[in-house]
């Protein structure tokens, strides 16, 4: 069984926004950026080598992302703009259809990724468990987490191989399936070609997952052992610095619209999350590792010299400065006015980090415009609550007025409210049935112009 | 539903009357002088007054500097322009010449750039098909300013209604926010989305050109149907209505999911019939960004157009609008964002989710 939605109405909405799956996802969320806060955290992220500190899986998991980075610059290339008199239907109106390739490689390539991440995690909680009796818990060598990485290269660059498959008939098959979904959803729309933060937050969920498994760390058992503030930590910063570098890659070369955007009036057209661990990262101590320089203070971000200086090795600066090569033609306070304010409003970087976490709970988390596009599965993101629809949406085959019986001249809306009778329409009048049956979603204002 | 949140929300900022002395820009069309045509004369329901004229042409002076309007002057705006409204068509007549417009989306600015490529109101007669407001900054210069014109020359601009003319959208996309920031409270919110309900769905050039803002309903056949429709109120989640603002053409044919979650998305088959049946030459809509600000599709029976330049300022689209002529031959204009000179900066409120 692969997820699906089970987000079509109000009362579904209430019943996401009241569950513990959401809580029990902020509180992972939340806890990744307080290991991103931590001030007695061994870990400082080296952007000359982001692998350090990661666990065998996400060491995996980091090998594929970079991998495909490759996919768009060698093998998937953007495109030709068409000419737009010539009126074909095969023309580019914004994205580039392009993406649709590398959407279709990421799903050939999913559950290799995957599935290398947990054979990688694996083969280092069997050592461990060999070595229990002797000693505590043995961190990996360097060399032990660059050959994980790039087996999740491989992973993603030859998924036919045999170490990166895994047969229907082993147990783990239908959690790595499941897992393999989330990714799907993380990287845009196939066919909208656009990204947002509900695509930001499927990646979330896809982690939110791997911190189910135990796969933020290397130990035995995740129930027991939670991972390490270090470990979180080095997973939270280094994996987001590598999804960015793909999903700017992935919006910038393939053209991806922004989902939804705010405009100006949000965070940011496309993220939220980097933000909230970029800021929780910056609270952690007044000096910045490894060079003891003092840590940039939030209102720094609007001196072009700090951005740059400071974007490969903190988030938020990364962000902003992508922001600002971006948007031009305007000042900050205009193009970005949220992201101004909070710079010149909050005096510490915790301070920035608490709102953002509010304000990912409330305009991305109980924003029914992003969730009812996430999808829930059998084991790692499971919904509590029964989803108020089981069929799958049916586009009318014909249109109802045509379709309709002859005795119907006006059509019921052709009243005074333009709205279907509450007691429904004539029996007998089938492609109303159909219509009756593909507007009970209840459909939202999913939004793009 | 939707109101509840509306009275409670009222913190206040620097208001409109005392903050925006600073012209911006330097964008100042010429919006013709004060002589009272005799459209507006004509327009059928009571004579406005000598005031009234006097009052636009100030208005429409301030808006043609950026400078937004104050609150009363709001109000006594949205009020005419219910009148003028109220006495259009769900599929308006429009006579050609005029030059089509898509989404604006609060970018005054480009909507500036717009009328020195296009000409200025009244020269040149305008259609605009909707989405004025959210995402831009200066939603609340960009609506006024339109509606402004609308009063003024009711029978030479036309404005029709997009998805982003109502309430629910424009809590969510920006306009809200924007209004309380601007203003201190929601209440020219709430005037111009009362006056949204009034916004025609549709308007027909010379019979040929069926324009809106979204695309075509598989409960639509012809354009009585359209205008039979009910249309003073919220845009509906779903039904007619719903669709003609949040449609979409599409590769396939037939009926699909709008991946939107709102209305459909429609293929060349039901354009070519829809034009067929209505005798048609075009369907012209807007709500898509397209790269080169107009887009064909359908073999040339529809066309999208998208009238807002580096849209969100990081989308690096050209914006176009679509010259009609009297023989209805078309000519696309693009255009690029205005260039912008240094310009004062309104103050900062630390945002909600920060207090």
């Amino acid at each position: 069984m692969v997820p699906s939605r089970f987000i079509f109405n109000d009362v579904d909405m209430e019943a996401w926004k009241t569950s513990s799956l959401k809580l029990d996802l902020l509180k992972v969320v939340g806890a990744m950026g307080k290991s991103c806060a931590a001030g007695n955290s061994e870990f400082h992220y080296d952007p000359s080598c982001p692998l350090t500190g990661l666990s065998p899986a996400m060491a995996a998991l980091h090998g594929s992302l970079t991998e495909a980075l490759t996919w768009l610059e060698q093998d998937i290339p953007p495109l030709e703009l068409s000419d737009t008199t010539t009126g074909t239907s095969s023309q580019i109106r914004f994205g580039n259809p392009a993406f649709k390739s590398w959407h279709t490689r990421l799903k050939e390539r999913s559950l290799a990724i995957v599935t290398q991440m947990f054979r990688q995690h694996q083969l280092y909680t069997k050592q461990q468990q060999q070595q229990e009796q002797q000693q505590e818990q043995q961190d990996l060598t360097l060399d032990q987490i660059e050959q994980a990485a790039q087996k999740g290269v491989q992973a993603a660059s030859d998924s036919k191989s045999e170490s990166n498959s895994i047969a229907e008939s082993e147990a783990e098959y239908p959690i790595l399936l499941e897992l393999s979904c989330y990714l799907h959803d993380a990287f845009g729309h196939p066919i909208r070609l656009d990204y947002g933060t509900g695509h930001e937050s499927s990646f979330m969920i896809f982690l939110y997952a791997a911190v189910k498994l135990g796969w933020m760390d290397h130990t035995v058992d995740p129930a027991k052992n939670p991972p390490s503030i270090d470990k979180l930590k080095a997973a939270t910063i280094s994996i987001f610095h590598a999804y960015l570098q793909v999903t700017r890659q992935l919006q910038l070369k393939y053209r991806l619209e922004p989902a939804g955007s705010h405009g100006v009036w949000g965070l940011d057209d496309y993220h939220c999350l980097p933000f909230y661990f970029g800021a929780c990262q910056c609270s952690a101590s007044s000096i910045l590792p490894p060079s003891g320089d003092e840590m940039p203070k939030p209102n720094e971000i609007t001196e072009e010299r700090a951005r740059k200086r400071h974007a490969k090795s903190l988030l938020y600066f990364s962000c902003m400065d992508y922001i600002c090569t971006l948007k031009r033609g305007a000042p900050l306070f205009e193009c970005s006015p949220m992201l101004y304010d909070i710079s010149q409003t909050c005096p510490t970087w915790s301070k920035v980090a608490s709102g953002l976490l509010k304000l990912y709970t409330g305009e991305v988390l109980d924003k029914r415009q992003v969730v009812q596009h996430f999808v829930f599965g059998q084991k790692l993101f499971k919904a509590t609550w029964e989803p108020s629809r089981t069929e799958p949406l049916q586009a009318p085959t014909t249109n109802f007025r045509l379709a309709a019986v002859a005795p119907m001249v006006r059509a019921p809306w052709a009243s005074e409210t333009a709205s279907i009778p509450p007691g429904g329409l004539p029996m007998g009048v089938a492609p109303w049935a159909r219509y009756e049956n593909a507007m009970s979603r209840q459909s939202t204002m999913a939004d793009m112009h | 539903m939707m109101e509840d949140s509306v009275d409670a929300t009222s913190t206040s900022v620097s208001s409109i009357g005392s903050s925006s002395d600073d012209s911006s820009g330097g964008a100042s069309p010429q919006m013709g002088g004060g002589v009272i045509p005799p459209s507006i004369a004509t327009a059928g329901n009571g004579m406005p007054s000598e005031k009234t004229y006097h009052d636009l042409e100030a208005w429409l002076m301030k808006l043609s500097n950026g400078i937004p309007l104050a609150e009363t002057e709001v109000k006594s705006l949205c009020d005419l322009a219910r009148e003028t409204l109220l006495n259009e068509s769900n599929v308006q007549p429009v006579p050609a010449p005029v030059t089509v417009c898509g989404d604006i989306h609060g970018q005054w600015h480009d909507l500036m750039e717009l009328f020195r490529i296009g000409g200025s109101a009244p020269d040149t007669n305008y259609l605009f098909m909707g989405d004025y407001v959210d995402r831009g900054y200066y939603s609340v210069e960009t609506v006024t300013m339109l509606v402004c014109l609308k009063v003024r020359y009711p029978d030479r601009v036309f404005v029709l209604r997009g998805n982003h003319e109502s309430r629910q959208i424009t809590q969510v996309y920006g306009f809200y926010d924007e209004c309380v920031r601007k203003y201190g409270s929601a209440n020219v919110w709430k005037m111009f989305t009362d006056l949204f309900d009034y916004f025609p769905l549709t308007a027909l050039v010379e019979h040929s050109i069926f324009c809106l803002h979204g695309g075509l309903s598989p409960s639509i056949d012809t354009l009585d149907h359209v205008r039979q429709l009910d249309r003073v109120q919220e845009v509906p989640h779903e039904g007619p209505m719903c669709d003609l603002l949040w449609s979409d053409p599409d590769d396939r044919n037939g009926w699909g999911i709008s991946p939107r979650g709102a209305g459909f998305t429609f293929g060349v088959d039901i354009s070519q019939q829809f034009n067929e049946r209505n005798g048609l030459g075009l369907v012209s809509r807007a709500h898509q960004l397209v790269m080169d600000g107009y887009n064909w599709s359908h073999e040339k029976s529809v066309v999208t157009i998208f009238s807002a330049p580096n849209y969100c300022y990081r989308c690096g689209n050209q914006a176009a609008i679509m010259e009609v002529d009297e023989n209805l031959q078309k000519t696309f204009l693009q255009f690029d964002p205005a260039p912008r000179r240094g310009e004062p900066h309104i103050g900062r409120k630390t945002p909600e989710y920060f207090l």
